[in-house]
């Protein structure tokens, strides 16, 4: 979106296993992570830098995948940035979250948790008892619904036709 | 950049959209009525080197297009630098002349002439200086005439820096081109736009 202006990196993480709990975050059902925030103690206090707000963001494509870029269409985004204080934190963490849809609530839990992971004191508890049960969660959802489309693939061909 | 607690920003306005349509409507009745002060809410927490009334501004007309110039203690404030990038996207110049923004205390206002000027074709492409005249006070006064203010206005500046008229009257003989000037405080904002024609009120012979 705009330039670059909160620190993307983590230390001690790469920025791949980040992408991947945000990734998890913003897939995730909102009552899941509603259901984990309010079972989560202790909790740090939360406050809101940025949003949660809804805006447009214009998704881009490439033809054949690596073609000419085109604009799709715009998709409807949520963000969201909290800064957390306070026990059981050793320093103030940011965290950031971006949500496909309207969902406010779903993107403030999101960069809460997106919060509680840049600490290496919460990371190991975050990672265990929410995002690993919700990438399971993801794996199998995503599993069915592969299994119901793979159940109605149809293989075109074409018959030459031999007699003109 | 480190995640240490001091480049965490402090937050924006508390609601976003409403918050900066109110500052742009103070700030486009100041430029209608050049003189008159208009009052502006700021964030709640603004860094303290902008204080709310630039905040509000800055929130207000900054965007991911803007090129900003930064002026005086600003240009080297960490949190001020953090917090703009933060929520307005805007760049950072180091020089004014490529700058459309300019905010600064007018002791470290460069030369109005060698800001973005805008040309004949595209006088709106000058720059607009952000002044910040917190706790100023200095002697100045004018007597300001131009469109938007019925026959004449007088207009207290202790913000003027030394030879701010004749640098004034250059800018207004540029027309269409040259700057626009916004000066701001802590709570309200008033503006000097390029049509705007300024004389000095000779301070002792009133008294």
């Amino acid at each position: 979106m705009t330039s670059q202006t909160l620190p993307t990196e983590v230390p001690g993480v790469d920025t791949a296993a980040r992408q991947r709990w945000m990734r998890t975050l913003a897939m995730a059902g909102p009552d899941a992570l509603d259901a984990a925030w309010q079972g989560w103690e202790p909790k740090p206090a939360v406050q809101a830098i940025r949003g949660p707000e809804a805006g447009l963001v214009m998704v881009r494509a490439r033809t054949d995948g690596g073609g000419a870029r085109f604009n799709l269409g715009e998709a409807t985004v949520t963000r969201a940035t909290v800064r957390l204080h306070g026990e059981p934190l050793a320093a103030d963490a940011v965290g950031t979250s971006y949500v496909l849809g309207t969902d406010l609530d779903h993107a403030r839990l999101a960069a809460i948790f997106d919060g509680l992971l840049t600490d290496a004191g919460q990371r190991e508890r975050v990672l265990a008892e929410v995002i690993a049960p919700l990438e399971q969660e993801q794996a199998e959802r995503d599993n069915v619904r592969q299994a119901d489309a793979r159940s109605t693939l149809v293989n075109f061909f074409t018959v030459s036709r031999e007699h003109e | 950049m480190t995640t240490a607690a001091g480049m965490v920003p402090a937050p924006g306005f508390a609601d976003p959209t409403r918050d900066a349509q109110r500052a742009f409507r103070a700030v486009l009745n100041a430029l209608a009525n050049p003189t008159c002060s208009y009052p502006l809410t700021g964030p709640a927490e603004p860094p303290a080197a902008l204080g709310p009334g630039l905040a509000a501004v800055a929130l207000t007309v900054l965007d991911e297009d803007s090129a900003v110039w930064l002026g005086g203690p600003l240009a080297s404030d960490a949190e001020v630098g953090a917090w703009l990038a933060f929520h307005t996207g805007a760049r950072r110049v180091s020089n004014a002349a490529e700058a459309g923004f300019i905010i600064s205390a007018p002791e470290e206002l460069p030369p109005l002439a060698s800001l973005t000027l805008g040309t004949e074709e595209a006088p709106h492409l000058s720059a607009t200086v952000v002044l910040d005249v917190r706790g100023c006070a200095g002697p100045a006064r004018f007597t300001a005439q131009g469109p938007g203010i019925e026959s004449t206005a007088t207009l207290e500046a202790p913000w003027a820096p030394d030879g701010f008229a004749d640098a004034w009257r250059g800018n207004t003989d540029l027309f269409p081109r040259g700057v626009d000037l916004l000066l701001v405080d802590s709570a309200t904002v008033s503006a000097l736009p390029r049509t705007t024609r300024l004389t000095t009120v000779d301070t002792e012979q009133e008294d």
